[in-house]
């Protein structure tokens, strides 16, 4: 019978090399990187613009989003709320864009975590006149 | 805003934007994700052979073959494991059939699909250990890059090479004695 394979192992020193030994080889691909990236743009821009999210978990993301960008909207015509824009944006990027809504879904794997979203979201919509 | 934007998110995340966000974000995304893999796809391709045309050529392809999964074209991509599990076997085929295809096309064997970098050209701290290396069969090479290098697990490996669990502990058990014996490490 064979040991754990996980318990199988090699001395560190001799994976430090083998790591340094396989990136050893350097390959440019300037013409690849662009035919790839032309690829893509034409790929992608057969899709409209605005997808439907496909579950539960994307479309809170989704509408966290717009809610966000709403926020900071009325934020930047609001001088005096220059505390609630700080605290939309999640990531400190000084931005509030999809990457706030990606911080907040991590935050939703989080034990609890989903009462925070969820006063987050009254928040938001309080800010945009509507009631929760 | 700069395509960089969306460098520090996961492949899940990214992979989430290419399979439903918008126009822009997908494009972005899809960038990300192939500045993150392009050099171990190319890393894959040159294991298995020595040629750089065909490295960069599976590159393309590889990344081509990815695109066609998401949206509008795909029905979009469910990562169950790490996205190099899904690249690797990609890039693997994809290297030995354009080597089979130049093989038949010139009728030469100047490029076997088990070759690694010439060993006089790599630099002298890692001789022994390319020697090594060559001297195991390709089977036994790849799971020990997979595992030590690539850091997958058992199950990753044997579901990126379409093999039974079984069959990746009893080649990584036997891989690591022959490269110990030939390093003459204890």
């Amino acid at each position: 019978m064979n040991p754990e394979p996980e318990s199988i192992e090699l001395p560190r020193d001799v994976v430090e090399r083998l790591e340094r030994l396989d990136k050893s080889v350097a390959v440019l691909t300037p013409a690849v990187d662009r035919r790839v990236r032309e690829a893509a743009a034409a790929h992608f821009a057969r899709r409209p613009d605005r997808v439907r999210p496909t579950s539960r978990r994307w479309a809170v993301v989704g509408t966290l989003a717009a809610s966000l960008v709403a926020a900071a909207f009325l934020v930047r015509i609001q001088p005096g709320m220059e505390a609630t824009r700080l605290a939309n944006d999640i990531d400190g990027s000084g931005v509030v864009d999809i990457l706030d809504a990606f911080a907040v879904a991590r935050m939703d794997e989080a034990p609890g975590a989903q009462a925070e979203i969820d006063a987050l979201i009254g928040e938001i919509v309080a800010l945009n006149g509507t009631s929760p | 805003m700069s395509n960089r934007r969306f460098d520090k998110l996961s492949d899940a995340e990214l992979v989430a934007l290419c399979n439903s966000g918008r126009r822009q974000d997908a494009v972005d995304a899809f960038d990300s994700l192939y500045r993150r893999h392009r050099d171990y796809v190319t890393r894959v391709s040159l294991r298995l052979c020595s040629d750089r045309e065909i490295a960069a050529d599976v590159l393309q392809e590889t990344f081509i073959y990815l695109l066609r999964k998401f949206p509008p074209s795909g029905d979009g991509l469910v990562l169950t494991a790490k996205l190099r599990s899904l690249l690797y076997p990609v890039a693997r085929n994809l290297t030995l059939t354009a080597v089979k295809k130049r093989q038949r096309s010139e009728h030469t064997a100047d490029v076997e699909p088990d070759q690694l970098p010439d060993p006089r050209t790599i630099d002298p701290e890692y001789e022994n250990l390319a020697k090594a290396m060559t001297g195991l069969s390709s089977r036994h090479r790849e799971v020990l890059l997979l595992r030590f290098v690539d850091d997958m697990r058992v199950n990753e490996i044997a579901e990126a090479l379409d093999i039974p669990t079984g069959t990746v502990k009893s080649r990584l058990h036997f891989a690591v004695g022959a490269l110990k014996d030939k390093l003459k490490i204890a």
